[in-house]
C-alpha cells in the first residue's frame, strides 16, 4: 500500500467523521425539537466533537502535517469576538438593550441560527446575541484593562525587585504576599462591597488582584534572566543599570508576562462574570454575560438557551484564551532554553 | 529549623494582623458618608448617631481596629446593623462549618478522581483515553463555577434520565476498553495475575455503574441539611452537588498538574531503572513515580483551597446554601458592613493558616528541603 | 600550597595589570562566607598572555571577574595601567572597564536571544556613543573573527552554533578595541575540533589588536598552546607560576605535576602517571590549615599542616609554593 492510498483512506474516514458530526448537530438542534434538552444537548456535543476530530484529521491528511485545529479556531474566535465587541454599534443586531422597544417581540424565542434572533430572545424579548456582544464589550474591557494595569504596575515592581534585590525586594514581596493572603474572590467581593459597581471600579478591583501575581512572576523571571551571561556581558561593555533593564532584561521578561496575560485575562473574565452573576457588578439594563445568565436561570429548566447561550459564549472565550495562553507560554519558554 | 519555623509563625501573625486591618479600612473606601449611605434617606438623627456609634466611626482608625480586634479574639464581632439584628459571631459560627464542609468534600472528591486518572493518563500518555480525559480537563478549567453549577443542576436534577444514561455510557466504555485490552494482550505473554486483576476491575466497574444508575439518589435543587437536622445521609445529599460542581474544576487542575509531573518523572533514570528491574508498571507508578510528584500536588492543592473558598461563594449562591459566601454576598447587598468585615476577615485568616500548614507540610515532605535546614 | 607571597611579581617591563593580595568572599547566609579567592597576587605585562588554570571551584573565574570588579573584591588591589580600580567611583570604573573586555564560558547564554547580531556586536559602540562608522566597524570585526557580515548581521543568536556564537562574542569584545581581554573558559563548552579553531583565532586576534590576554581554563592542554606564562591555582591560592614549557617539563608542584600527568597522551609506551590525585576538592567554607593542598598531596608532611608555603623561585621565572617542591622535580 502506498502512502497515497493510506492518505486517501484516512481522508475518507475523516470526512465521514466530519459529516456524521455535522449530521448529529443538525439532528440534535433541528429535528429533535420535541425531545427534552437533556437528550438533545449530549447529541449536539458529541456531534461537535466528532466534527472537530473529523476536521482535524481531514486537514492533517490534506496538508500532510499536523495543525493544531483547536489553536487555530481559538485565535479565530478571539479575533471574531473582539471585532464584534468593537463594532457592536454598527452590526445589524436586533434590539438587545431597551425592553421598551421589544414589546411586540415574543419572549424566550428558541435559538434559530437563520432568523433575526440567532440565539433567541430573553425574558423581555431582548435579543440574546446582541446582549452577548455588548456583554463581550464589558468582559473584554474589564479583563484586558485590569491585566494591562496589573502587568504595568506588577511587572515594573517585579523587575525592580528582581534586579535591585535587597530591601526593595523584601518590601515589594511582602506587599505582594499580603495581597495574595486574601482569597482572590473574597478580596474582590470586599472591594465591590464598598465601591459602586461600574466598569471602572470593577476593572480597578481586578487590577488589584493581578498586581501581586505579575509582581511575583516578573520577579522570578527577572532573577532567572539577570543570571544569564549576556547581562554580565552588557555590563562589561559599559552598560548602565537603566540600559541593562531596558534592553537586556525587559525584552526577555516580556514574553513570559505576555504569555501569562492570556490566561489571566481568562481568569479575570470569569471573575467578572461571577461577580455580575451574583449581582455585584454591572447591573441591568447593561448586559454582561454574568447578569444575563443570572436572569435566565429562573426559567432555564424549560428555556435552557437563556443560560446556555451566553454560557457557551463565555466558555468559548475563556477556552480560547487558555488555549492561546498555553501555546504562547510553551513556545516562549522553549525559546528561553 | 526551629528558627525558620519561628520566622514563619511571626510572618503569619503579621499577615493575619495586616489582613484584618485591611478589612477595617474597608469602611474608609466607602464613597461619601458611610452611615447615611447605609440608612438611606429619611433616617432620624438618633438612628444616624446610633449607627455611627455601632460602626465606631467617631474613633480613630487605630482605636477602631484595636476595639474590633479585641472583640474578634473573644469571638465578639459586634452586631449586624441590618434587621434582624444578630450577633455577627453567632452568624459566622453557624455558617462557617457549612462552607468548610463543602470545600473539604470538594477537595476529597477531586483528589479521589484526579490521582488515579492522572496515573492512568500519564502511563498511557498520547493514547485515545489520555486525549479524551486531558481534553475534558482542559475544557473543564474553562468553565466558570456558576456555569458548571447550572450544568450540574440541569442534568442531574432536571434531566436525571440523561445523566444516568451518560454514567452508563461511561461505564460501558471503560469495560469495553478493558475487554479490548484483553483481546490485544492475547498476542503477548500475559500473567494470570494481571488477567485476574483486570477482570476484577471490569466487574467492579460494572457493579459500580449498575449501582449508581439503579440507586440514583434524588438530590435537592437547593438548600443545605445539617447533620444535626436530617442525619448524615441527607446532609451528604445536600452537600454533594455543590461539592461536585467545585470538584469538576478542581479535579481538572490537579489532573493536569499531576499528569504533567508524572510524565516528567516517568522519563527519569530512576524510574527507568525500576522498570528495568522488572517491577510491574503499577508498582513503578505508585512507589517510584507518584511520591516525587506528590510535592507539586500539595502545593497545587494548597492554592486550590483558595479557589475553593472563592468557589463556594458562587455555588452557595446557585444552590441556595446558607454558608459564608451567601452571608457575605447578602451583607454586601444590604450594606451590612460589620458582617462583611467579619466574614472577609474570618475567611482570610482561614486561608492564611491553611497556607502556612501547606508550607510546613511541604518542608516535611521534601527530604531535600528538610536536609537543608536541619 | 598556598600561594601567598609576591616573589613572582615583576618590577621590570611594562606591567599593565597588577593584582595584589586579592580576596573574594561570598556570604552564604547565617554569617558564613565562602572564601573563593584568598590573597593571590599576579601581574601581566603588556602584550603577554597569562593562563590561569585549576579545577572547577578553585576560584579562577572569580579571579577573572574580580579583575573587572564584577563584583568588587572583598580586599586587595587591582591596578590597571597604573590606576587602582578599587579607588574609582562607579562611573569612573565604568569608563575604565571598557578598556578591559571579557569572553565568557557559555557563548549561547552570553548573547541576548532577542537581539540581532548587529545590535549585539554594536552594543558597546552604541553605549559609548560611537555612532560614526558604526556599521562599518561592526562588519570589520565580524570579518576579522571569520564571519560573513552579510550573512550574520541580521540573524539572531539561536541560528548559530556554539563556536559561531563564541566568535560573535569575541567580535563584540573587540569592537571596543580593548587593551586587556579576560577569557573565562572560552572554549570549554565547545567541541574539541572547534576549540582548536577558536584558540587559533584568539592568537590571531591577539597579534592583530595587540591584546594582553588573561586566559582562564581548567584544561592545561588548552592553556599550554596559547600562554606565555601559566598560573596554577588550587582552592583560592596560587601553587605555581612558570612559562608554559617549563611547567610541562619540570613542574615543581605536586598538584601541577598531577595536572600535567592527567593530560591524555597518545603514546602507549609512556608510563602510568606517577602521582595521582586522591579525594575531592575540600570545601572552600573551611579550607585546610597550612598548605591547602595537603589533604590530597602524596608528599604531605606535618609541616604542611602548620605552615603555609610561600611562593619562592626555583628557576628562571619559575615560582612555586610548596615545602617539598624539590622532591617532585627529581
Amino acid at each position: 500500500m502506498s502512502d497515497a492510498t493510506i492518505d486517501r483512506k484516512r481522508l475518507a474516514i475523516a470526512v465521514l467523521a466530519l459529516v456524521a458530526g455535522g449530521a448529529a448537530v443538525w439532528v440534535g438542534s433541528a429535528l429533535l425539537v420535541d425531545v427534552t434538552a437533556g437528550w438533545r444537548v449530549p447529541v449536539i456535543l458529541v456531534g461537535i466533537a466528532l466534527a472537530l476530530i473529523g476536521l482535524d484529521r481531514a486537514l492533517t491528511a490534506l496538508l500532510r502535517r499536523r495543525i493544531q485545529i483547536a489553536l487555530v479556531l481559538s485565535v479565530a474566535w478571539l479575533v471574531a469576538i473582539v471585532a464584534a465587541a468593537a463594532l457592536a454599534d454598527f452590526l445589524p443586531l436586533s434590539e438587545s438593550l431597551r425592553p421598551d422597544q421589544t414589546l411586540d417581540v415574543p419572549a424566550r424565542l428558541r435559538p434559530d441560527l437563520f432568523s433575526a434572533h440567532p440565539l433567541g430572545t430573553d425574558n423581555q424579548g431582548l435579543d440574546i446575541l446582541g446582549g452577548v456582544i455588548y456583554g463581550a464589550r464589558v468582559s473584554l474591557i474589564v479583563g484586558c484593562g485590569a491585566v494591562l494595569i496589573g502587568a504595568l504596575i506588577g511587572g515594573l515592581g517585579g523587575i525592580i525587585a528582581g534586579f535591585k534585590r535587597g530591601r526593595t525586594e523584601s518590601v515589594l514581596l511582602f506587599l505582594a504576599d499580603l495581597l495574595l493572603a486574601f482569597p482572590p474572590l473574597i478580596l474582590l467581593l470586599a472591594m465591590v462591597a464598598v465601591l459602586e459597581p461600574s466598569v471602572r471600579n470593577v476593572t480597578l478591583g481586578l487590577a488589584v488582584l493581578s498586581v501581586p501575581i505579575y509582581l511575583r512572576l516578573a520577579r522570578a523571571t527577572t532573577l532567572a534572566v539577570a543570571k544569564r551571561e549576556y547581562v554580565l556581558a552588557a555590563r562589561v561593555l559599559g552598560a548602565r543599570n537603566r540600559r541593562l533593564v531596558v534592553s537586556e532584561i525587559v525584552p526577555n521578561v516580556l514574553p513570559v508576562v505576555i504569555a501569562y496575560s492570556f490566561v489571566l485575562v481568562a481568569v479575570l473574565i470569569v471573575a467578572e462574570a461571577s461577580l455580575s452573576y451574583l449581582g455585584l457588578s454591572i447591573k441591568r439594563p447593561n448586559p454582561t454575560w454574568g447578569n444575563m445568565i443570572a436572569a435566565g436561570q429562573e426559567s432555564f429548566n424549560r428555556h435552557p438557551h437563556l443560560v446556555f447561550g451566553p454560557g457557551i459564549i463565555l466558555f468559548l472565550t475563556v477556552f480560547a484564551l487558555n488555549r492561546v495562553g498555553e501555546a504562547a507560554s510553551s513556545k516562549w519558554s522553549r525559546r528561553r532554553r | 529549623m526551629i528558627r525558620r519555623g519561628a520566622i514563619k509563625v511571626v510572618r503569619m501573625i503579621a499577615i493575619v494582623l495586616l489582613v484584618t486591618l485591611g478589612t477595617t479600612l474597608l469602611l474608609e473606601l466607602v464613597p461619601g458618608d458611610v452611615a447615611s449611605s447605609v440608612l438611606g434617606e429619611g433616617a432620624t438623627a438618633e438612628q444616624y448617631e446610633a449607627l455611627r456609634e455601632e460602626l465606631r466611626l467617631d474613633q480613630s482608625i487605630p482605636s477602631r481596629y484595636g476595639d474590633w480586634l479585641g472583640g474578634a479574639v473573644t469571638g465578639d464581632f459586634g452586631k449586624s446593623i441590618v434587621p434582624p439584628v444578630t450577633e455577627v459571631g453567632s452568624l459566622i459560627s453557624a455558617r462557617l462549618p457549612v462552607t468548610i464542609e463543602i470545600a473539604v468534600l470538594a477537595m476529597l472528591l477531586s483528589l479521589f478522581a484526579a490521582i488515579p486518572l492522572a496515573m492512568w493518563t500519564a502511563y498511557r500518555a498520547g493514547g485515545a483515553g489520555d486525549k479524551l480525559v486531558s481534553g475534558f480537563a482542559f475544557g473543564a478549567i474553562s468553565v466558570p463555577s456558576f456555569l458548571s453549577a447550572l450544568l450540574v443542576i440541569f442534568f442531574v436534577i432536571f434531566h436525571p434520565g440523561a445523566t444516568k444514561a451518560l454514567i452508563a455510557a461511561v461505564g460501558v466504555m471503560v469495560v469495553a476498553s478493558i475487554v479490548v485490552g484483553w483481546i490485544k494482550a492475547d498476542r503477548r505473554p500475559h500473567s494470570r495475575r494481571a488477567w485476574a486483576r483486570s477482570a476484577a476491575a471490569a466487574v467492579a466497574v460494572v457493579v459500580l455503574t449498575v449501582l449508581v444508575v439503579w440507586q440514583f439518589p434524588a438530590f435537592p435543587r437547593q438548600g443545605f441539611v445539617r447533620i444535626t437536622e436530617g442525619g448524615l445521609a441527607s446532609n451528604l445529599r445536600s452537600a454533594f452537588l455543590p461539592a461536585l460542581t467545585l470538584a469538576l474544576l478542581e479535579a481538572s487542575v490537579y489532573l493536569r498538574v499531576l499528569r504533567a509531573d508524572l510524565i516528567t518523572t516517568l522519563d527519569e533514570d530512576f524510574v527507568l531503572s525500576a522498570e528495568a528491574k522488572g517491577l510491574p508498571a503499577w508498582r513503578v507508578m505508585a512507589r517510584h513515580a507518584l511520591r516525587p510528584s506528590s510535592l507539586s500536588l500539595v502545593t497545587v492543592a494548597g492554592v486550590g483551597f483558595a479557589r475553593l473558598l472563592g468557589g463556594t461563594i458562587i455555588v452557595e449562591a446557585v444552590f441556595n446554601v446558607r454558608g459564608m459566601g451567601d452571608l457575605i454576598v447578602n451583607a454586601i447587598q444590604t450594606k451590612d458592613y460589620p458582617v462583611v468585615q467579619a466574614g472577609v476577615a474570618v475567611l482570610a485568616v482561614v486561608f492564611v493558616v491553611m497556607n502556612a500548614l501547606v508550607d510546613v507540610t511541604y518542608t516535611y515532605l521534601d527530604p531535600r528541603i528538610r536536609a537543608r535546614h536541619v | 600550597m598556598a600561594g601567598s607571597g609576591t616573589a613572582h611579581l615583576q618590577d621590570d617591563g611594562d606591567v599593565v595589570l597588577r593584582v595584589e593580595d586579592l580576596n573574594v568572599e561570598f556570604p552564604i547566609g547565617q554569617g558564613r562566607v565562602v572564601q573563593a579567592v584568598s590573597g593571590i597576587s599576579f601581574d601581566i605585562r603588556r602584550g603577554e598572555t597569562v593562563g590561569l588554570v585549576g579545577e572547577s571551584g578553585c576560584g579562577k573565574s572569580t579571579t577573572g571577574r574580580a579583575v573587572l570588579q564584577l563584583p568588587r573584591p572583598t580586599s586587595g588591589t587591582v591596578t590597571f595601567d597604573g590606576v587602582d580600580l578599587g579607588t574609582l567611583s562607579d562611573e569612573a570604573l565604568r569608563q575604565t572597564r571598557v578598556r578591559m573586555q571579557m569572553i565568557l564560558q557559555d557563548p549561547v547564554s552570553s548573547l541576548n536571544p532577542r537581539r540581532t547580531i548587529r545590535q549585539i556586536v554594536g552594543e558597546g559602540l552604541t553605549i559609548w556613543g560611537r555612532q560614526d562608522g558604526r556599521d562599518a566597524r561592526i562588519d570589520e570585526v565580524l570579518v576579522s573573527v571569520g564571519l560573513d557580515p552579510a550573512f550574520v548581521r541580521d540573524r539572531r543568536p539561536h541560528q548559530f552554533s556554539g563556536g559561531q556564537c563564541q566568535r560573535i562574542c569575541i567580535a563584540r569584545a573587540l569592537a571596543l578595541e580593548p587593551e586587556l581581554l579576560v577569557c573565562d573558559e572560552p572554549v570549554s563548552s565547545l567541541d574539541v575540533s572547534v576549540q582548536a579553531q577558536l584558540l587559533n583565532l584568539l592568537r590571531d586576534m591577539k597579534a592583530a589588536y595587540g591584546l594582553t590576554v588573561m586566559f582562564i581554563a581548567h584544561d592545561l592542554a588548552v592553556v599550554k598552546n596559547i600562554s606565555d606564562r601559566v598560573i596554577v591555582m588550587y582552592l583560592g591560592k596560587i601553587c605555581e607560576v612558570a612559562s608554559a614549557d617549563t611547567l610541562f617539563e619540570t613542574a615543581a608542584h605536586p598538584y601541577t605535576r598531577a595536572l600535567v600527568d592527567a593530560i591524555p597522551n597518545p603514546d602507549p609506551r609512556r608510563s602510568v602517571p606517577a602521582v595521582g590525585l586522591r579525594g575531592e576538592l575540600p570545601s572552600p567554607l573551611s579550607p585546610p590549615s597550612g598548605c591547602r593542598f595537603r589533604t590530597r598531596c602524596p608528599l604531605a608532611t606535618e609541616v604542611c599542616a602548620v605552615e603555609e608555603p610561600q611562593l619562592r623561585a626555583v628557576g628562571d621565572g619559575h615560582f612555586v609554593a610548596c615545602h617539598h617542591a624539590g622532591s617532585v622535580m627529581e
